[in-house]
């Protein structure tokens, strides 16, 4: 395949996980694994789970995520295309209601819209939760790092960066 | 609270928007576990650009429209204060320095991510990120465990998407008109 059409892939379809991610790009990770590594085999399962990693310890928004991919993909250029897929449809559909929002901001469809999404998105948020951890935890031990991280986030108020700096330590420990 | 009157006057012109490019850079490259606090810290707090009613009302408005809040934030402030120009300076500010940064981790990961202790220490951080999406599902789902109902759609995403892995779109299509619908129905 040609450069020229791998970029037009990625645009075509993360652009269209842009205007599904109702709550965020945490609700599209399972679908750009399908398409990323199931379909395309562009990445391996590890590759996914390494790169969501770094997007979540570096510096920037999550969403940078799909910029790994593209950059895997396509160098520099699919980094670009990437990013700017995911942010483009989304940032243009808030221009536009941005501008009417005071209009309909207490319109009724907009109260069910909002309560008619949100448990949805639930069940997405967990869906990649599922879809990571089945990338990620490939022996007993990711697996327990997985639990435990779980475990601790949802009962301490600790910095998840610690968590992450704890894990990686771990992994550099028994892993290499 | 941040009163109506303190509201402080954005500069025109380029300044205008260079001002709003570094805010969002700012904002950007300090948020970690949701930027959302950053950036309430520099727009409400430190530049006054908007009140607390302001900000909470912008904030669910982006909660509420597709995409990364963050984007979508930039997009309205960005355009009140200095229309479709303002919205890409504040875009602007949002992604240029971290992709730069990302594209420089891309180009680290694909020259030494196999090296092993490299290699270990990515197989831990993504064991424990997939530990705090998690955590981010069970927060989300607390509100929501007394309402079978929600509970069942929620449990349906989990099983389409999650389990069966099958397409997004086509989930969406069935899940959320219903899901919509309901909702509309249970509150007229």
């Amino acid at each position: 395949m040609n450069q020229g059409s791998v970029l037009l892939q990625i645009a075509g379809r993360f652009a269209l996980l842009s205007l599904l991610s109702f709550g965020g790009v945490n609700v599209v990770l399972p679908d750009a694994h399908r398409f990323v590594v199931d379909t395309q085999h562009w990445l391996t399962d590890q590759q996914f789970a390494d790169f969501f990693a770094i997007a979540q310890a570096a510096p920037g928004p999550n969403f940078l995520m799909f910029a790994l991919i593209g950059w895997q993909v396509a160098g520099a250029l699919g980094a670009i295309t990437a990013t700017l897929a995911i942010i483009v449809p989304a940032g243009t559909l808030a221009f536009i209601v941005g501008g009417v929002w005071h209009r309909f901001r207490n319109a009724p469809w907009r109260r069910a819209m909002q309560t008619g999404l949100a448990p949805v998105t639930i069940g997405l948020v967990l869906s990649s939760a599922l879809v990571l951890s089945s990338a990620a935890d490939h022996d007993w031990l990711t697996f327990a790092i997985t639990v435990l991280t779980a475990v601790i986030a949802l009962g301490t108020k600790l910095n998840p960066l610690w968590l992450f700096a704890g894990a990686g330590l771990l992994g550099v420990v028994t892993m290499s | 609270m941040s009163d109506a009157k303190d509201i402080a006057t954005p500069r025109e012109g380029v300044d205008g928007l260079v001002d709003l490019y570094i805010a969002f850079m700012q904002i950007s490259l300090s948020g970690f576990g949701g930027a959302i606090n950053w950036a309430h810290r520099a727009l409400v707090q430190k530049r006054r650009w908007m009140n607390d009613e302001d900000f909470a009302e912008t904030l669910s408005l982006c909660q509420f429209l597709p995409g990364p809040n963050i984007v979508n934030f930039a997009m309205c402030l960005g355009q009140r204060q200095h229309g479709l120009s303002g919205s890409l300076a504040a875009l602007a500010g949002v992604f240029s320095v971290p992709l730069l940064i990302f594209i420089l981790l891309g180009f680290l990961y694909s020259e030494f991510g196999q090296i092993n202790f490299i290699h270990g220490f990515l197989s831990g951080i993504s064991a424990a990120a997939a530990g705090f999406i998690i955590t981010i599902g069970v927060r989300l789902a607390q509100p929501y465990r007394r309402r079978p109902l929600s509970m069942l759609f929620g449990l349906a995403a989990f099983v389409g998407v999650g389990m069966l892995r099958f397409p997004l779109l086509e989930v969406m299509l069935v899940l959320a008109p219903v899901s919509v619908a309901i909702a509309w129905w249970r509150q007229s």
